[in-house]
């Protein structure tokens, strides 16, 4: 039978059949040509090998192994651990020196804590003020309505943060429905707001030098505005503000309103922000020192007139 | 398959992954460099590579289409440079005995002046032992094309080597 030669290369190429294979080895052994083609072929594969096999002998160079080497390790790196060739201790120790640690861990959440703490707080005050002076900034973005109160400063509210909370007004427009007690001691005449009531007679018979410690009503201070009428600073358990005495009627300069937090009896009374503000208020409104016991007693006795001047 | 399998085993590739390289490139930097890239990406697929299947295939096809990938780059590069003689420089490298530096001048000669595809399938079966059908799927070619590149290749090669093969 006939040959070909790609039989034959596959012959050589170990790629036939035993049967296919013993076809082209009878071929063979009859036809001397073809035996000898199949020995050219099998000198050239011999060639060649004997070219690059002596590659496949040099040694490997290092970079090669090297880089296998590097992914197995990486593949193989266990997390923590603790067996480290000494190669690498150095790495190991930076590894734990910059592992947290749990004193870290417990700052930080106490700062978070406090964090949370402080804006708790903040919310807080800043819903209480809020309360303290309704009709500003309103829903629908309109300027506060006439009356409403005309400055609230909002470093204001942190310091009331207790059991006071501003509303701090001026003039002569008041709607004084909103933090007005039940038995309101203010009342409008003219446009003015004057106090009457418990208010009006505190403010005509109590001295600010001599009160009582449970008395409703405190006088802090008395003093002659510019106009050369008499001032009273006030404080009670509803409100706080300034009445200067014009022709015999307590005229509220200022006001403000005293609201108690939840839970805080209305008696309660703290010495803060509010009065201070108004001492400030009244510093500015006076017209030198303020009374001392004597004046201060001489012009009640006087009715709290307007000296002649 | 761990990859701790997988690592040992191409370790143990490597001298048939450089003899490959080389009769490749016919060039002892070009089969440093092949050889590099070559386990690089075979790295950095490892996760790729499916257990139960010839992991030696696998790679060979990684350096072949590497170099492939380069043979193309070069010819954009350097149209006007024709390297017909070069291999007549080359073959001194690693000292041969004397007499058979000649020899080994004319192989590498012949080799280099096979076209690229021919090359490369004389290469895989002849020198690395391949079947037909491993051969044929390393170079994603049907195996009638490899036979046929292997017939034409083989034939020029005794042509050119006649009087030694």
């Amino acid at each position: 039978m006939t040959i070909s030669t790609q039989q034959l290369l596959a012959y050589a190429d170990g790629e036939l059949d035993p049967a296919e294979a013993r076809a082209v080895e009878q071929a063979l052994a009859a036809d001397p040509l073809l035996a000898a083609r199949l020995e050219a072929e099998q000198r050239l594969r011999a060639t060649l090998k004997g070219h690059l096999d002596p590659v496949a002998h040099e040694p490997v160079p290092d970079a090669l192994s090297a880089m296998i080497a590097a992914a197995m390790a990486e593949d193989a790196a266990v997390p923590e651990s603790q067996d480290e060739p000494a190669a690498n201790t150095a790495n190991a120790a930076s590894t734990r020196a910059s592992k947290p640690a749990p004193v870290l861990d417990f700052a930080a959440a106490k700062a978070r804590r406090e964090e949370e703490r402080k804006e708790r707080a903040r919310a807080k005050a800043k819903s209480a003020f809020k309360l303290g002076r309704p009709g500003a900034n309103g829903l629908n973005g309109k300027a506060p309505v006439r009356g409403g109160p005309i400055f609230a400063r909002p470093g204001l509210a942190a310091g009331l943060a207790a059991s006071l909370v501003l509303g701090l007004m001026i003039g002569t427009s008041l709607d004084l429905g909103r933090f007005a007690t039940p038995d309101a001691d203010v009342v409008e005449q003219d446009g003015r707001l004057l106090a009457s009531g418990d208010l009006a007679k505190g403010l005509q018979t109590q001295l600010a030098s001599n009160q009582g410690e449970d008395a409703a009503l405190r006088i802090l201070t008395s003093f002659r505005n510019e106009a050369g009428q008499f001032c009273r600073v006030y404080s009670d358990s509803a409100s706080a503000g300034i009445a200067c005495n014009a022709s015999g009627d307590w005229v509220l300069e200022r006001t403000m309103a005293q609201v108690p937090t939840h839970g805080a009896s209305p008696a309660y009374r703290q010495a803060g922000s509010a009065e201070a503000e108004l001492m400030q208020a009244a510093q500015g409104m006076a017209q030198g020192d303020a009374l001392d016991a004597e004046a201060e007693r001489k012009a009640l006795s006087e009715g709290w007139r307007a000296p002649e001047n | 398959m761990s990859t701790t399998h997988f690592c040992t085993e191409l370790t143990a590739l490597l001298p048939r992954l450089r003899r490959f390289a080389r009769g490749l490139t016919q060039d002892i930097a070009d089969a440093d460099d092949l050889c590099q890239q070559t386990v690089e990406r075979a790295l950095k697929s490892r996760h790729q590579w499916q257990d139960g299947t010839r992991l030696d295939a696998w790679v060979y096809r990684i350096m072949r289409n590497q170099w492939i990938d380069e043979v193309r780059a070069r010819t954009r590069r350097s149209q006007t440079f024709v390297h017909e003689d070069e291999g007549l420089n080359v073959g001194t490298v690693g000292a041969p005995a004397a007499e058979s530096l000649v020899e080994l001048g004319n192989v590498e000669r012949a080799l280099a002046r096979l076209p690229e595809e021919q090359r490369e399938a004389v290469v895989l079966v002849m020198v690395e032992g391949f079947a037909y059908k491993e051969a044929a799927e390393i170079l994603d070619i049907p195996q009638g094309t490899l036979t046929s590149r292997l017939g034409r290749g083989r034939e020029a090669l005794l042509k050119e080597l006649g009087e030694i093969a």
